[in-house]
């Protein structure tokens, strides 16, 4: 451990609480970029510098530093949000912004191509609608996912309460955010209690699942809530910890990973358990090798028991046995549900998660038109769709009218499709090796017509494609996922059990599309003519041997 | 070389040398005249005792107030002529000249250019002002001439010229030539007067043999082998597009290669680009008129097809009001005819025009001969130099914005923008020559700072500016101050900029891009933000440039008579006397086009 610290640690240190030179970076008129360390800072502040990578080359044959944009991510615990908040979301996203909005896998929604001398625009838009964007990225906890269930009406209360309660008690105390955004006073006496002045050694994600429905991959997290209810009403949780996508292509000391299983607790102690995790990574996290600082990388490094009585030691406490839980699915549940107050649910389709008004596409203005006449809230869920909540009766059409004018309705989409996720990718993602969201609606398009072909049609197979191995749209818990490797190469990832709770694994590295489609065409044919009753594609490949299950990714993943 | 024409006052000699030296030379013939001459030019350069104080010499004065160059080239060449025969001439920018010396001079020679709404280049701006005060002191001593460089499509030609005669006979002098305004095609009429003025002064300057040699500082530099009519054939080695596809100007980054000993230049001079019309324009002319383009005709040096002189020889796309003139008489049509009787009506006709639109609304018959006849002979144009040589010896830049536009139910491109733009390939030649501007130059200390603002292409001179002070290794501060429409599509040279500041040779930048924003921001209001900043500047000695369009240039002079008001605290008057002094001290220099 006598390595040097990570030149990240040392940005963070100097930055005195994420100030940095922010205010230099934004007067600096020469460039559209931030200088110095301020592209890192910056991320804790939610936004992330990237360029519009299409044009990288012609702009520097014109002269032109990049077409530099920033993506801004905003908190939003659990994707709860008024309409009132979402027309000034919608707003500021047009005037200010690139013009779309992307919804997110971690429930929340995403600007691009904000301009450097509008930022403080957008901050302040949507802060006068109490939205922030705290934590949107960055080496600290992240937006906190909750399962945006519809039906139990009063059990998501509660439980997106404590989604709430989580991701406030481990936002940064700083105040650089309100002085350099929001033109708040310098009053100084900046404390850190939680994460201290270089806050986590790496970013931190934390979901509340409401079993059977794990639309929110609470495995995929480094901190998982899995609600114990009884009678609608709240027991207390299951603790997860150390759950995580990333990994990096050719390094096989990195790799995805489930979150274990801590315990349980009654639902009092979440924010002690919660804050006990997160310093311990803090203070056992690796801040050498930001490849390696995630939390499930420590508690492999610690051992699993020694992680638990640690967390037990700083929360006071004894983690309970673990609660016997079920899961069902990972995906969404389209079109109208009742809750058990009578109110309407209707969960939209929005192929992934973009907004966009243009040549043939208005869902954005749909939403807009819909957020005009709705009065419950609205729920972005883990997969990058959209729920119009607590609609009454009487309203059941008018919503239902707008939503299929504009194309927000699932019904006439696969089941495949329904289920499918994708990240942004290019061309504003810095990280992007291949194609995602723009090529995936087409990469769809055939691999419906092989389900077709092997009369699988009606099958809602999880499938998932990313840019990079970094796994914004957790491509490791899909039944089939494609992790780009290089402009239109990508690897093929096999095996999950469509509920996310086993990891895929790699099948055919670098293919190109003529590879996968062959490979999938094969295995379509082989599903269709050996599977068993109700059986799942991921399940299928694993019982017949084509892909062998991931039993401990630390040591087999890579096998 | 007339003796007989020698006369006392405008020699060193008194009346009786005059009249013996007559004496023993009357008799002799050309060639012992010759031998004379060298015997007697040996003789002042070895037995004149160097304490001997010479008499007073009457020297000829030759000023010339030059924007872009053309004055100084003529003035150039007229003082290599004159001393060729024998006349001792000095030739100096109105800019180096105290305007008060001219109460000593006995015979003066003006050259100046005329600009924008008839004033003055810089360089002769303190001199016009001398001599338009109606203090003025008299001069009845002096003898002049005055020749104007100017273009007849402007209300005020050759305006600078004429004020100069005029003030001059006003003031008691004796003008010896008619003054004399020279066009855009000044060759013809400059050689003309050049050639009257030698006349003249072989009559009224003492002659000297020519071998002598001339008085240190006034030897002009020999004539160069490249000039406007002897261009030199650069060759196009890259022509790339520096705005983005969305951007409204399409903006062209052009290198030249160049033969570095046949071409040099300095950072802030302009290239002269001689070029031809567009063939499609051409054609649309013989069409509209229903002329063969093979029909001969015959200009001043030559005879060719109307077709070939239309592309190669005369102008197409600046009108002139002359010729709209002569168009109006050709047809009679009324809306012309009325219009040839308003000057200013007539130029702002032409100025929004090009031949074809005149001849395509007014339809008539003219013989080719005719037609060639109307229009003026076809000119280069300048561009600035977007590089230094001291960077790149072997290349000259330019930016060019090509000029595209729709109007009067037609679709325009600018005529050398449009050549160097869109028709001159890789690798073909190009005719240039340097047009220096010596009103534009680097101050001689690299420790001076400077204010640089430019707007559009006005930023081209500035990137030469920087790579001459980066390869000089002056540590004077620079400060560019630049405006265009958008950030993400017209920054003009960015990446030089960003680099340029990276290598510490860029200390402040202030910019305005008036389509980013909701109001339309340009220079002028990035300077009057910063007008405490540019005190400090300028106290500090700072030189101010500014390049760009002519209303830009009169934004930004408001903009600076503003902050001497408000942040100097200045009445009105004293800070226009600030300005003054600025421009007369060479510390505020233009370079503005229309």
């Amino acid at each position: 451990m006598n390595a040097p610290l990570h030149e990240n640690e040392h940005i963070k240190v100097r930055s005195r609480y994420l100030r940095g030179t922010l205010s230099e970076s934004l007067a600096d008129g020469l460039t559209g970029a931030l200088g110095g360390d301020d592209a890192q800072i910056s991320k804790f502040h939610g936004f992330y510098q990237q360029d519009h990578r299409d044009r990288r080359q012609e702009r520097r044959e014109q002269y032109l530093e990049p077409y530099f944009g920033f993506m801004l991510r905003a908190r939003l615990p659990g994707g709860v949000c008024t309409p009132a908040q979402w027309l000034a979301i919608d707003g500021i996203g047009r005037e200010l912004t690139s013009g779309t909005l992307r919804l997110t896998t971690r429930q929340s929604f995403q600007y691009h191509g904000i301009l450097k001398n509008n930022l403080k625009s957008v901050i302040q838009g949507i802060n006068q609608v109490m939205i922030d964007s705290i934590g949107g990225c960055g080496d600290v906890n992240r937006n906190v996912l909750c399962n945006p269930n519809p039906v139990e009406s009063k059990l998501h209360r509660e439980v997106h309460d404590w989604a709430r309660r989580i991701s406030e008690h481990l936002l940064p105390r700083t105040r650089a955010y309100h002085e350099l955004w929001l033109d708040g006073e310098q009053v100084g006496g900046d404390a850190e209690p939680i994460y201290g002045e270089s806050y986590l050694p790496r970013k931190f994600k934390t979901a509340v699942a409401v079993p059977p429905h794990n639309d929110v991959d609470v495995f995929a997290n480094d901190l998982g809530f899995v609600a114990i209810a009884e009678d609608g009403r709240l027991l207390g949780f299951n603790v997860l910890a150390g759950g995580g996508m990333g990994a990096t292509h050719g390094d096989r000391s990195t790799y995805p990973r489930l979150a274990s299983e801590l315990g349980f607790i009654a639902p009092e102690h979440t924010l002690a358990v919660t804050e006990a995790v997160v310093t311990t990574q803090r203070d056992f996290g690796d801040r050498q090798d930001r490849s390696h600082a995630r939390l499930k990388y420590t508690i492999e490094r610690m051992g699993l028991a020694a992680f638990r009585a640690e967390v037990e030691r700083r929360a006071d406490l004894r983690l309970a046995p673990a609660r016997p839980v079920r899961f069902t699915d990972q995906g969404d549940r389209y079109g109208w549900v009742r809750g058990e107050d009578g109110h309407w649910h209707l969960t939209l389709y929005i192929e992934s998660g973009r907004l966009s008004d243009g040549p043939g596409r208005s869902n954005m203005a749909g939403l807009r038109e819909i957020a005009r006449i709705h009065q419950g809230d609205f729920r972005i869920t883990p997969n990058q769709n959209l729920i119009v909540a607590r609609v009454p009766e009487d309203r059941k059409h008018a919503i239902e009218a707008l939503a299929r004018d504009h194309g927000l309705l699932a019904e006439g989409r696969s089941p495949l499709r329904r289920n499918a996720i994708a990240c942004v990718a290019l061309p504003t993602c810095p990280l992007a090796m291949a194609e995602a969201e723009r090529y995936f609606p087409d990469f769809l398009d055939r691999v419906e017509h092989l389900a077709a072909k092997h009369g699988l049609a009606d099958q809602g197979i999880v499938v998932r494609m990313t840019g990079c191995p970094n796994g914004c749209a957790r491509p490791y818990l899909a039944e089939l996922a494609l992790v780009g490797k290089g402009p239109g190469r990508y690897n093929l990832m096999l095996g999950g059990d469509g509920i996310g709770t086993r990891l895929n694994r790699l099948y055919r590295e670098n293919l190109d599309e003529t590879g996968i489609l062959a490979e999938i065409d094969s295995l379509f044919g082989r599903f269709a003519e050996s599977r068993q009753p109700g059986e799942r594609f991921g399940d299928y490949l694993i019982r017949d041997g084509l892909v062998r299950a991931v039993v401990n990714p630390a040591e087999d993943f890579h096998d | 070389m007339a003796l007989t024409h020698l006369n006392a006052l405008t020699s060193p000699v008194d009346d009786r040398q005059l009249r013996a030296l007559q004496i023993a030379l009357k008799d002799l013939s050309p060639t012992q005249i010759a031998w004379v001459s060298g015997y007697l030019a040996g003789l002042s350069g070895h037995a004149v005792p160097a304490a001997a104080e010479p008499a007073p010499v009457a020297t000829v004065s030759l000023l010339y107030g030059s924007q872009t160059g053309n004055a100084k080239a003529v003035a150039e060449r007229l003082g290599e002529r004159a001393l060729g025969q024998g006349i001792e001439i000095r030739v100096r920018s109105m800019g180096d000249f105290g305007p008060r010396r001219l109460i000593k001079e006995r015979l003066v020679l003006f050259l100046v250019s005329t600009h924008g709404e008839g004033e003055p280049p810089d360089s002769a701006q303190a001199l016009h002002a001398f001599l338009h005060d109606p203090r003025a002191p008299r001069l009845e001593q002096l003898s002049y001439a005055v020749m104007g460089l100017g273009d007849s499509s402007y209300e005020h030609f050759c305006r600078t010229a004429v004020d100069f005669d005029r003030r001059l006979a006003e003031l008691g002098a004796r003008r010896i030539l008619p003054v004399q305004c020279c066009d855009l095609d000044y060759a013809a009429d400059s050689e003309r007067w050049s050639a009257d003025v030698l006349e003249r002064l072989a009559q009224l300057a003492p002659a000297r043999p020519s071998n002598v040699v001339a008085l240190p500082g006034a030897r002009p530099s020999p004539p160069p082998t490249v000039a406007k009519d002897t261009p030199y054939p650069a060759t196009l080695l890259e022509n790339r597009r520096i705005t983005t596809q969305d951007a409204v100007a399409d903006v062209r980054h052009l290198a030249l290669s160049i033969d570095p000993s046949a071409l040099s230049y300095q950072p802030g001079d302009a290239l002269g680009i001689w070029f031809h019309n567009d063939p499609a324009l051409a054609d649309a002319v013989l069409t509209t008129l229903g002329l063969d383009g093979e029909a001969p005709v015959r200009l001043a040096d030559a005879e060719l097809g109307l077709r070939q002189a239309l592309i190669e020889r005369l102008e197409l796309t600046q009108l002139h009001p002359a010729s709209v003139r002569a168009w109006a008489e050709l047809t009679k049509a009324r809306e012309l005819t009325e219009l040839a009787t308003d000057a200013a009506a007539l130029r702002a006709y032409a100025s929004e025009r090009q031949l074809i639109d005149l001849i395509a609304d007014h339809p008539a018959r003219v013989e080719a001969e005719a037609l060639a006849g109307l229009l003026r002979p076809l000119q280069p144009r300048l561009y600035s130099i977007a590089s230094s040589q001291a960077e790149c010896e072997d290349e000259a830049h330019l930016t060019v914005a090509v000029r595209r536009y729709q109007a009067h139910g037609r679709d325009h491109l600018g005529g050398a923008s449009g050549f160097l733009g869109e028709r001159v390939g890789e690798r073909d030649a190009v005719r240039v020559y340097v047009a220096e501007n010596e009103s534009f130059r680097l101050p001689s200390d690299g420790d001076t700072p400077l204010i640089l603002i430019g707007a559009g292409t006005g930023v081209a001179p500035y990137r030469a500016f920087l790579q001459q002070r980066a390869a000089q290794g002056d540590s004077g501060r620079n400060w560019l101050v630049f405006g265009n429409r958008h950030f993400h599509r017209d920054f003009l040279y960015q990446l030089d900029w960003q680099a340029q500041r990276k290598a510490g040779r860029l200390d402040r930048v202030s910019l305005a891009f008036s389509r980013d924003g909701a109001g339309k921001r340009y220079v002028q209001h990035a300077l009057r933000e910063e007008g405490r900043e540019l005190l400090r500047w300028i106290e500090d000695g700072a030189h101010l440039y500014v390049c760009g369009a002519t209303a830009m240039g009169q934004a930004v002079h408001q903009a600076l008579l503003d902050i001497l008001t408000t942040e100097a605290g200045l009445a009105p008057e004293a800070a226009e006397q600030s300005l003054d002094a600025l421009r007369r001290e060479a510390r505020y220099h233009r370079d503005l086009y229309a």
